[in-house]
């Protein structure tokens, strides 16, 4: 997909290529592909400008960067006078004390995997259909109470269909879906959200209305809670003070609550809807995909410590993401999503003393 | 020109019938503005109104014909009753195509408004009174009394009960639409159905139930003809106002309380047109409609630009 | 038989002309539910020039009151971003407001205009009975011209483009607000001619005359997946739903006029609800 954009700019005899977070849905081996067809564009005289937040690509492929932070240039010069740390703390914006931030934490802990299983997806096959193209074939996995799980692959190997399977959206060919001990194939969303599953999925066609206030999105997913919402009535104050409550424990920049959230930018706009979920302390299962998706890294680092917080009251966390750093600081296992197969699964340490077993099972 | 003026606003205005009269036409525009409003709000262009209008009111008249020998405290709730199931059960049907079957329902209401038509038409002359075009006249005792006869006002005018049921109803669904999860969840499917699926939103549910109930308020709408003015229903009797109530509801914005306002607007339109019917066609008011609509949503989207730039 | 088949085919020329009207507009990105409007109001505008000017004026002056209403629709969805189907809505009550006001000031009756001249005719058959619509030839000639121009020229696939993914189009240089604008005029001019011929091929103007047509064209594009032949095709099995009435009279079945009035109507809820699952709309289609 990518290759065929820079063939369409190329044929138009582009001197300049502007690449706007290209790597974002490519895989290990695409980067390496993408940045071998880069280095030879480049080797020929023509001029690339590569967007990303991600430190060791810039650190891969540039001859020169420009650090932007808030509209204004922060830094600049050739990339022989920057190293990831010295990046990382202009982006950031302060000194970066811990230069273990962007390595990932060794020390996940274990859960006690004989504990009752959270939710087990058992044998689950799907079929393709023009929405959700990738077939599921066979997936089966258990989730326990108190781990975080992390479903790593290419985005486009079924990410997109689990989801919509663990939500309801897409329904099972076989197979069956089980929260606890009881089967909740046949549930709609609601149901299972009143059993305890709570989802953060795309925030701007599965999160949140943005031209409606925060507060009516902050309720938006918790309408059967009567605390908030009664059928004959809305109960204002409760709902206004929830709402203030994610508001500051997430510390989301808004003037007040009844703004509309599209006023608000994306990393705020992703805290708030992380936090919302969040605050569903009744939550004992969480499906979160791409949570930091976009995010800086102190947006994202705040985020992953509250995900970890959910450990704390014995929730068990699914982490949807193709992003491998994120992959491996928040996950005690990690489970590879390709074609529609879990091929493998790996712990963190794992991938990292071994990445070539992690790319076979990519590869599948 | 002068003239034109001055009697118009002696009619309008200064006789009581007059008065009276705008009354009585505006309140089957709020009743169907309300049902419209009902249902854009959800993000479902219901522009059926017409017919369900039309079969609903049709159910209420000979409702109330079957059930003249029943006393006026049990009957007229009942025919009110089916006059509501008649209009709500026509709009299901577009309300399931949607849900199940994923027809848009601007295609479905609007084929529904001919098919309810014909449906009518075929029912009526099954039950009309010989040589003519209406059922039997409706017992009086289960006539919608008028404001003439019950509180001595607006003499001559048809204007009659209905009109506090309607107003009582515009605040009713004033209530609905922004204190009850109800209102919440329609006005998020009418933002982004999409989103609002994955809030857990049963959607397929408000459908039917969006459907239903504006069905059931365009048939309301009719019972002030057929229960209020000529105490029969006769073919083809409704004039578009099923039409005229999505230009109020989109004029209000959807608000119940602004449509009456936009409601006894129209009306008073609608009555001036006709009283000055010598010298300006009464089809210019329906230009005029038009064009107001037109304009308020090229100002509207004007403003909204302004404020984005 | 070739009665009820010849009727199919008046009945299907308005229909497809109409729904490649359709087409153009909501592959562009637009949707136009005001198709029955401009309908309409071409018709009308046909009539007024043939009654001043005979049928070539006419068709002129049919299409030009088409485009004239499309034009209004275009500048407030493309433009000034109103929702689409409200502008549509708004535009559809504009025009039978106007049809009715103009039908009583200039012809002064609230139901039907005066008589004017019609298209020349192709008559055969004894006494002329039978009749071959030659109009139907320009409507397959329009479909045979428009899905050439959707699939062959790069002006057609870059307004498709317009409907699928705006964004990528304009990053490609493509003006978007233009095309929009083009694909909703040639849906008036479409329209317009459309109504040309409905009120011409009568010989006059009725009140609400369009009967429905513009929404059961749109129901016709949405079971034909936006695709001009399949659109063409389930056109002619509405408009052979609309000669239904025929093929009862001459086969001597009684069955109550309401019914057959009606059936059409719900031939077409039910061919929707079958097609439409299938098939997709343009991806883009609403987005303001």
């Amino acid at each position: 997909m990518q290759k065929l954009e820079i063939l369409k700019a190329l044929y138009r005899d582009a001197q300049i290529l502007i690449l706007d977070e290209p790597t974002q849905v490519l895989g290990v081996k695409g980067v390496g592909e993408l940045f071998k067809i880069l280095r030879s564009l480049r080797s020929v005289g023509k001029t690339i400008i590569f967007i990303t937040h991600k430190i060791p690509e810039v650190l891969a492929i540039a001859d020169r960067v420009t650090v932007l932070r808030r509209g204004a240039v922060v830094a600049g010069g050739s990339i022989g006078e920057f190293s990831a740390d010295t990046l990382a703390s202009y982006i950031v914006g302060e000194k970066i004390i811990n230069p273990e931030l962007f390595k990932p934490l060794t020390t996940n802990g274990s859960a006690a995997q004989d504990k009752k299983t959270a939710l087990e997806l058992s044998r689950i096959v799907t079929a393709s259909t023009k929405e959700f193209p990738m077939a599921l074939k066979d997936l089966s996995l258990r989730v326990y109470p108190g781990e975080i799980v992390g479903i790593y692959g290419v985005e486009g190997n079924g990410q997109k269909e689990l989801f919509n399977v663990l939500t309801g959206h897409l329904p099972l060919k076989a197979g069956d879906l089980i929260l606890g001990e009881q089967s909740i194939t046949a549930l709609p969303l609601r149901a299972r959200m009143q059993r305890g599953m709570a989802f953060v999925g795309e925030r701007q066609t599965q999160g949140f209305i943005a031209s409606l206030s925060l507060w009516e999105n902050v309720i938006l997913s918790r309408t059967y809670d009567a605390a908030l919402v009664r059928w004959w009535r809305i109960v204002l104050k409760n709902i206004l003070f929830l709402a203030e409550r994610v508001v500051e424990v997430f510390k989301v920049k808004i003037p007040n609550i009844k703004e509309p959230v599209a006023s608000l930018s994306g990393g705020n706009q992703q805290k708030a809807l992380l936090g919302r979920e969040i605050a569903k302390t009744q939550a004992s299962f969480y499906v979160l995909k791409e949570p930091t998706r976009g995010m800086d890294i102190k947006s994202t680092n705040f985020l992953h410590d509250k995900i970890r917080e959910l450990l704390q009251r014995d929730a068990a966390v699914l982490v949807i993401s193709n992003e491998l750093a994120e992959i491996l600081r928040l996950s005690h296992r990690v489970a590879v999503i390709a074609r529609g197969r879990l091929a493998g699964i790996l712990t963190p340490d794992e991938i990292q003393l071994n990445p070539q077993r992690l790319g076979a099972l990519l590869g599948q | 020109m002068m003239d034109i003026l001055s009697t118009l606003t002696q009619h309008l205005f200064g006789s009581s019938y007059g008065i009276g009269q705008v009354l009585f036409r505006a309140t089957p525009m709020i009743l169907c503005a309300l049902g419209a409003s009902i249902s854009f709000r959800a993000g479902l262009f219901n522009i059926g109104l017409e017919g369900q209008l039309l079969v609903g009111s049709l159910c209420g008249a000979l409702a109330a014909g079957a059930l003249s020998g029943v006393s006026a405290w049990l009957g007229l709730p009942l025919v009110f009753f089916c006059a509501f199931l008649g209009g709500s059960s026509f709009a299901l049907i577009a309300g399931y195509l949607r849900a199940k079957r994923n027809v848009h329902e601007v295609v479905s209401t609007m084929m529904l408004n001919f098919v309810a038509i014909g449906l009518t038409n075929f029912v009526t002359k099954v039950f009309a009174v010989p040589e003519t075009t209406h059922t039997s006249e409706i017992a009086p005792h289960l006539w919608a009394p008028r404001l003439s006869r019950a509180l001595g006002i607006f003499e001559g005018s048809a204007v009659n009960i209905l009109l506090f049921f309607a107003l009582a109803l515009a605040v009713l669904v004033f209530y609905v639409v922004y204190q009850t999860r109800f209102g919440l969840e329609t006005k998020a499917m009418g933002h982004s159905s999409v989103v609002a699926s994955y809030s857990g939103i049963d959607i397929d549910k408000r459908i039917f139930q969006v459907m239903a109930l504006s069905g059931g308020l365009a048939a309301w709408a009719g019972l002030n003809f057929v229960l209020g003015y000529k105490h029969y229903f006769e073919m083809n009797f409704s004039s578009g106002v099923g039409f005229l109530a999505i230009a109020i509801s989109l004029i209000a914005g959807n608000h119940p309380l602004i449509i009456i306002v936009v409601s006894l607007f129209f009306a008073l339109l609608e009555e001036a047109a006709l009283a000055v019917n010598v010298h300006v066609p009464k089809e210019f008011i329906q230009v005029l409609e038009a064009a107001i609509l037109m304009g308020l949503l090229f100002a509207a989207a004007k403003k909204s630009r302004l404020k984005t730039a | 038989m070739l009665s009820v088949f010849l009727a199919t085919l008046t009945a299907s020329t308005t229909l497809i002309l109409v729904s490649l009207g359709g087409i153009s507009s909501e592959r562009s990105g637009v949707v136009n539910i005001a198709l029955e409007g401009m309908l309409l109001f071409g018709a009308f505008g046909a009539t007024l020039g043939s009654f001043y000017g005979g049928p070539v004026l006419g068709i002129l002056f049919g299409v030009l009151f088409g485009l004239a209403l499309s034009l209004i629709h275009a500048a407030a969805c493309v433009r000034f971003k109103v929702n689409h189907i409200v502008s549509g809505l708004a535009i559809n009550l504009l025009a039978f407001g106007l049809c009715r006001f103009l039908l009583k000031s200039v012809f002064g009756s609230s139901s039907n205009s005066a008589r004017v001249p019609g298209l020349p005719r192709i008559t055969f058959g004894m006494d002329g009975g039978y009749e071959f619509p030659v109009f139907f030839l320009v409507a397959v000639a329009a479909v045979l011209l428009f899905h050439f121009f959707l699939f062959h020229t790069p002006m057609g696939l870059r307004l498709s483009a317009c409907g699928e993914n705006p964004k990528a189009a304009e990053s490609l240089g493509i003006s978007v607000n233009r095309l929009k604008f083009m694909g909703v005029a040639l849906s008036g001019v479409l329209c317009g001619l459309a109504g040309a011929y409905l009120a011409l091929d009568n010989h006059q103007f009725t009140d609400g005359m369009s009967g429905g047509r513009g929404f059961i064209a749109i129901a016709a594009y949405i079971a034909g997946a936006w695709k001009p032949w399949r659109s063409f095709v389930v056109c002619l099995l509405f408009g052979l739903a609309q000669s239904i009435e025929i093929f009862f009279q001459t086969v001597g079945v009684n069955i109550p006029v309401e019914f057959i009035q009606i059936f059409p109507y719900l031939f077409c809820i039910v061919m929707v609800a079958c097609l439409a699952r299938g098939t997709r709309a343009p991806q883009a289609l609403g987005q303001v």
